[in-house]
């Protein structure tokens, strides 16, 4: 596995058109991302499509990567779980906002020391899930690995949708708290 | 407590945003917040980072080997310089370079560029339908490309820049046009010097001050490939 720096530099390589660059970060990012696609559709074909669509847009947005805050393995799991996520609910549902836009907005300011924030966030989110209530923490990753809604959520747990978006709410403020000590 | 609660408020709807939990009128919004608010960028992003590790449980698996041949075909399948030059609708390369190389012949002896010493290329870089014209000399000695523009203006407020474009790989900027000016000297780094004699220049029509990308963003203008004279 190459280490972060080694994969921010094969993407502001692909952002001045360098092939070779592209083949290094898909041979090294392309099993992580392709797990991740896999994880949201449960099955490879669907899975093979997105992760295709995933790298064309990687190669098309890596000049944009530089000043949009985010670390580099962040930026490539987030379009990876994006656009999936995406995809599957245009299959599924009406419901639920894009997120293709969310990884080109991210923030412009923090720079290398994102990084550094990464690095420290790292593990923490582990710990601080344990900390929420199981079916609470369940709802966040569901949310964030499956892409579930509040409806689907509110579905699965039986109870009304304003009062999962409640304690959904509050356990994220929990978290935050948790992950800000 | 309104600050606090404003807080609040900022970490949920980033945290929802993340998720994906927003509807698309709520989603919307919030980008546009996110566009103006740096504090709000910040708040997005350390979610992003956050969550982005509930993925370090997902066990990476390789996907097939047909696939990355797959993406690089659907990527490049057309290849790059040709896809580049088709923007323009590229003539003959080999007409071109001929008619390049009586043309550049004819003005450049008139405006005594030439020098007896060593190889000298030129390329006449030539809009379709000749709305553009600049002659092109590049000497290997001092590694210096002459040019002057003998028809076309630039459009106001924009620039004109000059690319390399070597076998198949993407455009290399030479540089930005003087503002003003009908001729151009510049020097050409050893690197590209070296790229210099299989190469095709091209003029792209960008923002002023070239392009922000360090690829052409704007319209190719014209083109023309490098010949040895």
């Amino acid at each position: 596995m190459s280490d972060l720096k080694d994969i921010e530099g094969y993407i502001a390589r692909c952002a001045l058109g360098d092939r070779d660059a592209f083949s290094l970060l898909y041979s090294a990012t392309s099993a992580k991302l392709f797990g991740i696609c896999l994880r949201v559709f449960g099955n490879r074909a669907e899975a093979e499509d997105a992760l295709q669509d995933v790298f064309v847009k990687i190669w098309r947005n890596a000049e944009r990567y530089q000043v949009n805050g985010l670390s580099p393995m962040t930026w490539l799991i987030t379009i990876a779980r994006n656009l999936s996520i995406d995809r599957l609910r245009a299959r599924k549902t009406a419901q639920g906002a894009g997120l293709e836009e969310a990884d080109d907005l991210a923030s412009a300011s923090p720079g290398p020391e994102a990084l550094a924030i990464a690095a420290s966030e790292r593990g923490q989110i582990v710990d601080c899930m344990a900390e929420l209530e199981a079916d609470k923490s369940d709802a966040v990753r569901r949310a964030y690995l499956m892409g579930e809604t509040y409806q689907e959520l509110a579905d699965r747990y039986s109870v009304p949708l304003n009062t999962v978006r409640t304690w959904l709410r509050r356990s994220l403020i929990k978290l935050k708290e948790c992950l800000s000590r | 407590m309104t600050d606090d609660s404003n807080t609040e408020d900022e970490i949920v709807l980033s945290a929802e945003y993340a998720l994906g939990l927003l509807t698309p009128g709520e989603a919307v919004a919030f980008e546009d917040v996110l566009s103006v608010d740096p504090e709000m960028r910040e708040q997005y992003a350390s979610w992003a980072e956050s969550l982005a590790t509930l993925t370090d449980e997902i066990a990476p698996v390789d996907p097939p080997k047909a696939l990355e041949a797959r993406i690089t075909d659907a990527l490049f399948g057309v290849s790059e310089k040709r896809s580049f030059l088709s923007r323009l609708g590229f003539l003959s390369p080999v007409l071109g370079g001929l008619a390049a190389a009586v043309i550049v012949l004819v003005v450049l002896g008139q405006t005594n560029f030439m020098r007896d010493d060593g190889p000298t290329y030129v390329a006449e870089i030539v809009a379709e339908d000749s709305s553009l014209i600049v002659q092109a000399q590049f000497n290997p000695e001092d590694r210096s490309l002459r040019m002057t523009r003998t028809a076309g203006v630039p459009i106001e407020g924009r620039s004109q820049e000059l690319w390399l474009i070597a076998g198949d790989a993407a455009p290399v900027s030479l540089g930005v046009w003087p503002q003003g000016q009908v001729e151009a000297v510049l020097e050409v780094s050893a690197e590209y010097a070296s790229l210099m004699a299989d190469g095709v220049l091209a003029i792209s029509d960008e923002p002023q001050g070239g392009s922000p990308t360090g690829a052409p963003t704007g319209d190719i203008l014209a083109v023309g490939p490098v010949t040895l004279l």
